[in-house]
């Protein structure tokens, strides 16, 4: 009896950190995920604007707006 | 045994739990870090491209070049900190935008002097010039420097002409100005006038027979382009120019790898001194005031110097690579206050967790008096406080981070 007890708590503290465990691993990747898609964004506006930089002569300084960039959700 | 089991799951979970928990830390600190380098190199070099855009006189074409060192302090975050607490890292970038219509014109006036923008957390300094000009006097042209016997001498135009020239056609007399050219780069030396002559010489006129004075040797006033008489510039390079102004083995080394002509000749050549043969600085020919007083280095090396002007302009800066500007070396305090309240009574419990937390970044910006001509002025330095922390209001200001929860009975 005892240790049936023992054996079920057992693999209940597993489940239960295995959750975490899981949780933290795709928080980690949705970080990675969300980094990744904000430089892509960046770079891709960056280019975009290169013309009208460049073409500027009366010193605007022309630079990517991120104010419109997706937060970041670990729980998306 | 059955304790052994509990104490297990307990300990694989502490274990793998804090190597996520690490992972994820090293994760966010490496993407933080990768996307703000992405970010500060392409606000680096829109800014010098703005700036560029705006430096010359109403954009004419003129040659400007503007340099434009970013910097930022970037907070990452620390994952296992409930207020998510962590370091702070500088990141930095660097651009050069030369906008010009003409880019093989060179910069003719202050305005037109590639300049250096330095830009710390969102602020400003500079612009700082990379180079400046000075002027020489009296500098002689390809004309006599060995008495070739026409000073002084009763010779017929004709027999000058002859004369200057020996079997093989080379000039026989040359003047200091190639040193300039070979040491400076001929595009940085602009001849601004007519100095003194130098040496004159006395022909007899063979229709008129009368004494006629004319000049030999004529001295040029020129204008040179230094990149070591601006305000921002390297230890290393500047030693290496003056090694080549008063050294002439190291000057023809220069030279020859850079294949020239003639380099043992050239180099030969005095300039205005300082130069190899005295060490003193005359400020009415306008030599190079910066290799001035210069003596053979203690250690008996070759070709070894002490310049004394920039030992004293460099002399306090550290590390092998020593150059005016931003400074590599910082200070930085970082201060933490966390202050956790706790109230229990008969309704329940109340916490509240405050935090204060500021990283203080000091750095140096040093730069050299641009008024100075003799290289006795001390550097100048600018000491910039940067600041970060866990929250700022609208106006800038480091304000408490707060969590509180409660629990009633």
């Amino acid at each position: 009896m005892y240790n049936l007890r023992s054996k079920g708590q057992g693999s209940l503290e597993m489940l239960v950190s295995l959750i975490g465990l899981v949780i933290l691993l795709l928080g980690t990747v949705n970080i990675f995920i969300w980094i990744n898609q904000r430089m892509v964004t960046r770079q891709k506006d960056y280019e975009n604007s290169r013309i009208s930089a460049g073409s500027d002569t009366t010193g605007n300084e022309i630079q990517v707006d991120e104010s419109a960039y997706p937060e970041l959700d670990v729980f998306k | 045994m059955g304790n052994y089991s509990k104490g297990q799951a307990i300990l694989e979970l502490a274990i793998f739990g804090s190597i996520l928990i690490m992972l994820l830390g090293v994760l966010i600190s490496y993407g933080i870090a990768y996307s703000s380098r992405q970010k500060i190199m392409q606000e680096a070099f829109r800014k010098a491209l703005a700036s560029a855009a705006v430096s010359g006189p109403n954009y004419s074409g003129t040659p400007i070049s503007v340099s434009h060192s970013l910097l930022k302090d970037i907070h990452i975050p620390n994952p296992s900190d409930p207020f998510a607490v962590g370091s702070v890292t500088p990141v930095s970038a660097r651009a050069t935008v030369t906008r010009n219509y003409a880019l093989d014109a060179n910069a003719e006036n202050d305005n037109e002097l590639p300049q250096m923008r330095i830009n710390l957390q969102g602020y400003e300094y500079g612009p700082f010039k990379a180079a400046g000009f000075r002027n020489e006097y009296n500098v002689s042209e390809n004309q006599d420097n060995s008495d070739q016997g026409f000073s002084s001498t009763v010779v017929t135009p004709d027999a000058f002409a002859d004369s200057a020239m020996d079997d093989a056609g080379n000039y026989l007399w040359e003047g200091n100005l190639d040193k300039y050219y070979e040491i400076y780069g001929a595009a940085n030396v602009l001849i601004t006038g007519d100095g003194e002559c130098m040496t004159e010489q006395t022909n007899v006129n063979p229709e008129t027979g009368q004494s006629e004075t004319s000049c030999l040797k004529m001295g040029k006033n020129i204008q040179i382009l230094d990149s070591f008489a601006g305000e921002i510039y390297d230890y290393g390079g500047a030693v290496r120019r003056c090694r080549q102004i008063v050294d002439v083995s190291a000057c023809t080394k220069e030279c020859e790898r850079g294949s020239g002509d003639d380099c043992a000749g050239t180099c030969a050549k005095e300039m205005n001194p300082p130069n190899q043969n005295t060490n003193v600085y005359d400020s009415t020919k306008g030599g190079a005031w910066y290799c001035a007083d210069y003596y053979p280095h203690p250690d008996g090396q070759v070709s070894r110097y002490v310049f004394p002007k920039l030992e004293q302009l460099f002399g306090y800066l550290t590390g092998q690579d020593k150059g005016l500007g931003l400074q590599a070396d910082y200070a930085q305090i970082s201060s933490i206050n966390n202050k956790l309240e706790r109230t229990e009574d008969t309704i329940g419990i109340n916490a509240t967790d405050t935090l204060d937390w500021e990283v203080n970044t000091t750095r140096d910006i040093v730069y050299r008096d641009k008024g100075d001509t003799s290289g006795d002025a001390p550097p100048l330095r600018q000491t910039v406080t940067t600041n970060v922390c866990a929250e700022k209001d609208g106006s800038g200001n480091c304000i408490s981070k707060t969590q509180a929860w409660g629990v009633s009975w």
